[in-house]
């Protein structure tokens, strides 16, 4: 979500799937609905029957693309190519929506003169650590520090005008050599979302696990905005997750960068909170004090920071990244103690040997699963013998999703609760129960410890009510909404947070999820399925961050005097006293008229404005005293740092064609080969590239319908197997034809990196492409493959490139260059 | 601390009682070889209780009967806006996980070198964690880092990392959060990031 929430304020599937009946055209660009997310396919499929027209582009003719209008194939790795031409035929024939962009985006501001863009690397590239700085990519500010505003999109310095120069190359032709895809299919495919709107885009890993999938993204929204169809029912852009909480998860931050809520971790370049408000802004500063009196309660004070030093500070030098750098770091000896809660990293990642020979590195290895798996029993796998093996594996039985209170957040930010159905087997116990226990058993370890750095675990509340069935899990929904302090009330909504006295409040998650569960009861086991807009938003099904809004940025789909720009798909409008509707209001003031800048805002990014152009901008406070700030918090710094903050975007303010990091083909735009900030050679021992001369094709991998990710649950089940009992390798009948082989023949996929042996499928839904006048064979395999289970078969993650997005660490799945060859091991 | 006792579940199942009575007397019509015959339903007797389908991120209701304490069947929810009761291969195959008989029900060991799993009681296992969590914590624990000739309180924790998980609940993935901060983890990912 790197790119939705710096273009337009925060990063989510904007809309859900049942409103994506309301689109007039759907473009499914890296995600295989049909496949991997079947029953979102009900809602495209009645879209269709509305009339709406399904454009699949995919390297392979997926099972999406058999009920699609229009199917166009991209060689794995090169959406930018084909986006940036249908971006060059919107801006050349001004098919954008002109109101839309001049009121919500950032068309009209002008960019820095120092900004520029010259085969391949923008302004600002320091080439001995592969980064940018990012002082050009930066607006024109008057006196007050705030954008300058040109008075035409011809303007040669507005950043309209610069997206037009920046694509002027991406011709259908050109944009043809790039991608594989035929002229006049992408000619077919631009017109066609063109010209119908609303329409959407969905996408999933398949834009996103590339060394440019952030960027890629960037050129939905680049797209999306220039066409007025952010905020729409039927619009927006619908990332398709993977996992049943995989957005839940993301919210509440296992991860290295983010702290719940998505409120950034501080580093090592913000010693006190003072700093790190300063560095944040107000706003995520008034979030990240609520947040820590969610997790330290009474012990968190104005004197100690709210316990601000108890949280751990990232390195401020590196980056995003941090699944394939714990496995770097795995091999250098750098961990004695692993917790893998429900992951199974010895299938999921990519270059395994790098996994499982880290694995091996550690003392103790706690794995909490439903399963034994591949990762729990490393030590059992076929290549290594048990006894050179000294970890020590702690195997811990969890229950699964029958047996737990709780709450999922689906990928369209639904909170939907439920109650345990029946006890979990044996001794089984729910991960919260787990971790529960564990944290009484580490403090009381502690509980004599006079040390500061013992704070955290000794300070962090932990005295949830323990029922018959374990911890009440309503009582950390209720941490997670935040309460007032004051009243001791539930909050209602997060907004409460940026209006009560910093330290007054406190929320787990800085407000996201506020208002799930109030005093008047629990909305995530709201079962009302009505919808009287008809628009598929269900208003009182459940719960949905922020706010319960249904359609992300949905003051866009109004006018200046908030009236529906579409009077079939009203979300939200001003009856000239209030704003009423079927859907909440999002960002803009629920209590302020449309034509009032608080009452028109769109947008929740630093500029409140769709970002076309993303680079780097403070927005200040206007008239901020200049007061000399106390040591470490002084409640003044609401007073005197910025409002907000935006970093840009690491790789560039402006996507551009890169070739994936292996690739058999010559970048045809730039001398400048793969992304220039992702050049990722943390471990060369394993992590082998080769410039693609031995390797002349291009791997790609994904997921079946019946074995879901890793498998780790899904061979496991009896039913699943039967209809998915085996792995195969989809090859072209061409390549066939050149390997002498069969269906059911074995082949051998090499990269530098090992080999795996694996069925072959000959298939037409595998074409040759034609790649700059030579023919380029694509190679597609599913992942979820190994050895544990009750079938197995060999992963297909021996052999893909662990090189990486340098904005999210998500490595590069999607394209690795490979060989092919008869026969097997 | 406080014990977490046996589980209880009969008042989850409670609520649907009524309806189960009424299914009780649903029957289904068959012709056998002795001619035609009413069989009951499978579900006859069973309580009815929602649930969430635990694959992809659709977010699909189930409708799940429970039998003596036994899941008996999945399908789709009916009322659920969504899947409006229909539901994929894999939803429909969480009866079949649940009751797996390949599920984990008690905690093991595998002890360095051993080539087999041990079972070992949960209070030795989380106490071996606890135990190792301080060892790795005193030997590898970072307070301060010199950042451009400043001393500045870092409380990082170096030696551990944690990885998980798009699979469990919220609440469980903001305790296991609080928990790794709280500890200092900064090594840590899951799934959303890959």
């Amino acid at each position: 979500m790197a790119s939705l929430a710096p273009s337009f304020g925060s990063g989510a599937m904007t809309n859900s799937f049942t409103d994506m009946k309301n689109s007039k055209v759907i473009l499914i660009g890296g995600n295989n609905t049909a496949e991997c997310h079947p029953l979102a396919m009900r809602w495209i499929l009645e879209a269709q029957k509305r009339g709406a027209t399904l454009i699949v582009v995919d390297p392979r003719f997926n099972r999406t693309a058999k009920v699609a209008d229009i199917y166009a194939p991209v060689r794995p790795g090169t959406d930018i190519g084909y986006l940036g031409a249908i971006v060059k035929y919107i801006i050349d024939n001004k098919l954008y929506d002109e109101t839309y962009i001049r009121e919500h985006t950032n068309a009209l501001y002008k960019v820095n003169p120092d900004f520029s863009f010259h085969d391949g690397l923008f302004s600002g590239y320091i080439k001995e650590n592969n980064s940018y700085e990012k002082d050009s990519w930066t607006y024109q500010l008057d006196s007050e520090g705030l954008p300058l505003k040109a008075d035409s999109l011809d303007d040669p310095d507005c950043v309209l005008m610069k997206l037009k120069e920046h694509f002027k190359d991406y011709t259908f032709e050109k944009s043809s050599d790039i991608t594989g895809m035929p002229v006049d299919k992408m000619k077919l495919v631009a017109e066609t979302f063109v010209n119908n709107r609303p329409g959407t885009i969905l996408y999933a890993l398949g834009m996103t696990q590339k060394s440019v999938g952030t960027q890629g993204i960037r050129m939905y929204a680049i797209i999306q905005l220039l066409l007025g169809n952010m905020g729409m029912a039927g619009g927006g852009i619908n990332a398709n997750r993977g996992e049943p909480n995989v957005q839940g998860t993301t919210d509440l931050a296992c991860m290295a960068h983010i702290l719940p809520g998505y409120i950034p971790i501080p580093t090592d370049a913000h010693p006190t909170l003072n700093d790190y408000i300063q560095a944040v802004g107000t706003s995520t500063g008034k979030k990240m004090i609520s947040l820590l009196k969610a997790w330290f309660g009474d012990k968190a004070t104005p004197e100690n920071e709210f316990g601000y030093q108890n949280i751990p500070k990232r390195n401020s030098k590196i980056s995003n990244a941090a699944y394939v750098p714990i496995f770097e770091k795995l091999n250098q000896d750098m961990f004695k103690l692993g917790f893998i809660f429900g992951q199974n990293p010895a299938v999921s990642t990519p270059n395994l040997d790098m996994a499982l020979e880290g694995l091996s590195k550690l003392d103790l290895l706690v794995v909490s699963e439903v399963f034994e798996t591949e990762t729990s029993s490393f030590w059992l796998h076929p290549d290594y013998n048990p006894k050179d093996i000294k970890t020590e594996v702690i195997l811990l039985p969890a229950a699964v999703t029958f047996e737990k209170d709780g709450t999922m957040t689906n990928s369209s930010r639904w909170i939907q609760g439920k109650k345990a159905i029946v006890p979990p087997p044996g001794e089984a116990k729910p991960d919260a129960d787990i971790i529960y226990e564990l944290m009484w058993k580490i403090k009381k370890l502690y509980a004599k410890s006079k040390d500061s750095k013992d704070k955290g675990i000794l300070d962090s509340t932990w005295d949830y009510p323990v029922e018959s069935h374990g911890i009440n899990m309503e009582a950390v929904l209720k941490e997670i909404n935040g309460y007032d302090l004051k009243t001791g009330k539930l909050l209602e909504s997060g907004s409460q947070i940026q209006s009560i006295e910093p330290g007054k409040v406190s929320s787990g998650l800085g407000g996201l999820y506020s208002g799930v569960i109030t005093e008047k009861g629990n909305n995530s086991l709201r079962h009302d399925n009505s919808d009287p807009s008809g628009l598929g938003i269900h208003a009182q099904w459940t719960f949905a961050w922020p706010d319960n809004t249904r359609v992300l940025w949905n003051r866009g789909s109004v006018d200046k005097k908030g009236q529906p720009r579409d009077k079939d798909r009203a979300l939200v409008s001003w009856d000239g006293k209030k704003w009423v509707g079927d859907d909440v209001l999002h960002i803009a003031a629920k209590d302020k008229a449309p034509d009032t800048p608080e009452g028109g805002k769109v947008f929740s990014n630093g500029e409140g404005k769709g970002a076309l152009f993303r680079g780097a901008f403070t927005m200040p406070q206007i008239d901020a005293p200049n007061i000399e700030l106390k040591k470490g918090y002084d409640p003044n710094v609401f007073k005197a740092a910025p409002i907000s903050k935006e970093g840009g975007i690491g790789d560039g303010p402006i996507p551009a064609h890169y070739e994936s990091l292996e690739s058999p083909v010559k970048n045809p735009m730039f001398s400048q080969q793969s992304n220039p900030t992702s050049t990722h050679e943390g471990l060369p021992e394993f992590q082998v590239n080769d410039g693609g001369n031995d390797y002349p094709h291009v791997l790609t991998t994904y997921m079946v319908t019946e074995q879901f990710l890793s498998g780790g649950v899904t061979r496991n089940t009896p039913q699943l197997n039967e209809l998915m009992p085996s792995n195969f390798a989809e090859i072209s009948k061409n390549l066939a034809r050149k390997l002498g082989v069969k269906s059911g023949d074995s082949v051998t996929i090499s990269t530098p990196r090992g080999e795996v042996t694996i069925d072959a499928m000959v298939t037409d839904r595998m074409q040759t492409l034609k790649v700059d006048g030579k023919d380029v064979e694509v190679i597609g395999v599913p992942w979820g493959w190994g050895f544990k289970g009750l079938v197995q078969g060999e992963t297909i993650n021996t052999v893909t490139n662990a090189g990486y997005d340098p904005n999210t660490g998500t490595p590069e799945y999607k394209s690795c260059a490979c060989n092919v060859t008869k026969g097997g091991k | 601390m406080p014990k977490i006792s046996r589980r209880n579940f009969m008042k989850f199942t409670a609520a649907s009682v009524a309806a189960a009575a009424l299914a009780d007397k649903e029957t289904v019509q068959a012709t056998t070889l002795a001619g035609e015959k009413a069989f009951p339903l499978m579900t006859a007797g069973a309580a009815t209780a929602l649930g969430l389908c635990h694959f992809c991120s659709v977010g699909c209701g189930l409708e799940v009967k429970v039998k003596d304490g036994k899941i008996i069947s999945t399908e789709g929810l009916p009322d659920h806006p969504i899947n409006e009761g229909a539901l994929c291969p894999k939803g429909r195959s969480m009866k079949e996980l649940t009751n797996s008989e390949e599920r984990l029900t008690h905690p093991l060991v595998r002890k360095p070198g051993s080539d087999k799993w041990e079972p070992i009681s949960w209070e030795e296992a989380l106490d071996t964690i606890a135990n190792k969590v301080k060892e790795v914590r005193e030997d590898t624990f970072v307070e301060t880092d010199n950042i451009d000739g400043e001393d500045v309180t870092v409380n990082r924790l170096d030696g551990i990392f944690s990885l998980g998980s798009a699979e469990i609940d919220n609440e469980e993935a903001y305790l296991y959060t609080k928990f790794n901060r709280a500890l200092g983890v900064h090594n840590y990912s899951h799934q959303a990031e890959i």
